[in-house]
């Protein structure tokens, strides 16, 4: 199957500082990607070059077969990008919204009401965007990036600033979407969301490709799951944590919980728990 | 393509026809040279001048207000990842607001006109100078570094231009400032505006000074679109 995103050695810098140094990886078509990282480690930076808004200062990007830079008319034909700010006309209405951006794709008209229903837009294609709240807001960039029928779908931060509700709705659509095959390569710093629709996730950190594969692989293969307990001994706290795939953890267990007065005991093995110590703890965010 | 970008202009004059501000702009040249007309019986002497007014406030201040918008609210990233060069959307929003430019001179010319023939020079020099208007609003536009500092400068420039097209008014009446403000586009378009409005040409040297200024401000746009993709602003 050919590649949905190639991206070789991908690097960006703004006078001395490297904002992205020597990035590599690929999305096969078809296949859902998370990029994550913490403020300033480069996701957005390597999502602008991969969308032909930057120019990399050194490395190679190839979307849907096209060089990002020699190719990037035959790029920009190939993809759809839902930016983090609701980049919408506020005074125009969600169909008019639209059909402004289907006239620039040189789609059918019909392709509006279609794409307004495949995410559960219709109801609001007559509203004013400035009107909508944030969530119908984010589905209707949604249904703008899907229009002209795109090979690969960026998505910055898609859920930032949603309300659980809205952002669970979101999910819905983008798994919906996920199941009919659309590749989509989408920044998040919500660990939860990137376990759940990514199929591989990779982790920036300070601008470099610390970890990439499925979230299932890299808990397994760079954290492993484990039992941490906190309790009271010689009137001192006391943490300590235990691989759940030693034999002697139940034992060891066993023991505190008899002789001690334990505080917490709780399994740990998460994404987060993986993202937290590849990236130092620092709090994920858009960057 | 080019039926795309036709429809994509549709939608965006519904966009302004929908913005408050953008009504104020194009009435209010024709309303105060209409009032300080009446006030002072000068129609015809000042009509030059309203007619500069009308390409500055409509032309640069809607062309900067419109495209500070459109990054503020992230709309022009989105047409950047457009398939269509981002330069041909440029110029057809730019065509909608030369357009909108030239209404506004039309009715400043009709409610001020006190006799002056309409003439193919007129409204030449109508045009040309809501080009440059619109050009000089777009480029501030796209390229200031943040909305406050765009809407700052567009409102600078519009006061040094107009204000130096009031000191050029003051030419024919024997201060000469022309060495000093000549070469502005103002004062050139407001020197041809009186040149035609007498059935008279205009200089060589101010027609070719118009058409540097807008060689020079669509090289200047063509380096600042360059300037975003390459640094990422």
């Amino acid at each position: 199957m050919a590649a949905g995103v190639e991206v070789q050695g991908l690097e960006r810098r703004f006078g001395d500082k490297a904002a992205v140094r020597g990035v590599s990886f690929s999305v096969a078509a078809g296949e859902v990607f998370g990029l994550l990282g913490p403020n300033g480690a480069g996701k957005t930076t390597t999502v602008r070059m991969l969308t032909g808004l930057l120019l990399p200062s050194a490395g190679r990007a190839s979307v849907a077969g096209h060089d990002v830079v020699r190719e990037r008319a035959a790029m920009l034909r190939a993809i759809g990008v839902v930016f983090e700010l609701p980049a919408l006309y506020p005074r125009l209405t969600v169909r008019e919204n639209l059909a402004l951006a289907l006239a620039l794709r040189a789609g059918a008209r019909a392709e509006v009401d279609d794409v307004a229903a495949r995410l559960g837009l219709t109801s609001q294609l007559g509203r004013p965007v400035g009107t909508l709240s944030k969530g119908w807001r984010q589905r209707a960039m949604i249904a703008r990036a899907l229009l002209g029928h795109p090979q690969v779908l960026f998505l910055d931060e898609p859920t930032s600033g949603l309300d659980p509700n809205a952002a669970r709705d979101l999910h819905d659509a983008l798994r919906a979407l996920r199941a009919e095959g659309v590749t989509m390569l989408l920044t998040t710093h919500d660990m939860v969301e990137a376990a759940d629709l990514c199929d591989r996730v990779g982790i920036l950190s300070e601008g470099r490709l610390v970890a990439l594969d499925t979230p299932a692989a890299l808990v397994e293969r760079l954290q492993g799951r484990s039992v941490r307990l906190r309790w009271w001994e010689e009137g001192e706290l006391r943490e300590g944590s235990l691989p759940l795939r030693d034999p002697g953890t139940p034992a060891q267990v066993g023991a505190l919980l008899a002789g001690h007065r334990v505080l917490d005991i709780e399994t740990t093995g998460s994404l987060e728990d993986v993202y937290r110590s590849l990236t130092g703890g620092r709090e994920g965010s858009a960057c | 393509m080019l039926n795309g970008i036709a429809a994509a202009l549709g939608q965006w004059a519904k966009e302004l026809l929908k913005n408050p501000t953008l009504w104020v702009m194009l009435v209010l040249p024709a309303a105060m040279a209409w009032v300080v007309g009446h006030a002072t019986g000068a129609s015809a002497v000042l009509a030059p001048l309203w007619l500069v007014f009308a390409q500055l406030m409509t032309g640069l201040m809607l062309a900067s207000g419109h495209w500070l918008e459109e990054r503020q609210q992230g709309t022009w990233q989105a047409l950047r990842v457009s398939p269509v060069p981002i330069g041909w959307l440029l110029a057809a929003q730019a065509a909608l607001v030369t357009v909108l430019t030239l209404l506004s001179e039309l009715l400043v010319f009709a409610l001020n006109r006190a006799g002056a023939p309409f003439t193919p020079a007129v409204l030449a020099f109508m045009l040309v100078g809501a080009v440059f208007a619109t050009l000089l609003g777009v480029l501030i536009g796209v390229a200031s570094p943040s909305a406050r500092s765009g809407n700052l400068l567009a409102t600078l420039a519009m006061l040094v231009l107009f204000l130096a097209a009031v000191a050029g008014q003051g030419v024919a009446g024997g201060t000469d400032l022309r060495p000093i403000l000549g070469w502005l586009p103002s004062v050139l378009t407001l020197s041809a505006f009186g040149a035609a409005f007498s059935a008279a040409l205009p200089s060589l040297a101010e027609l070719l000074g118009l058409a540097l200024w807008l060689v020079a401000l669509v090289v200047a746009l063509r380096l600042a679109l360059r300037r975003q993709y390459a640094d990422g602003r």
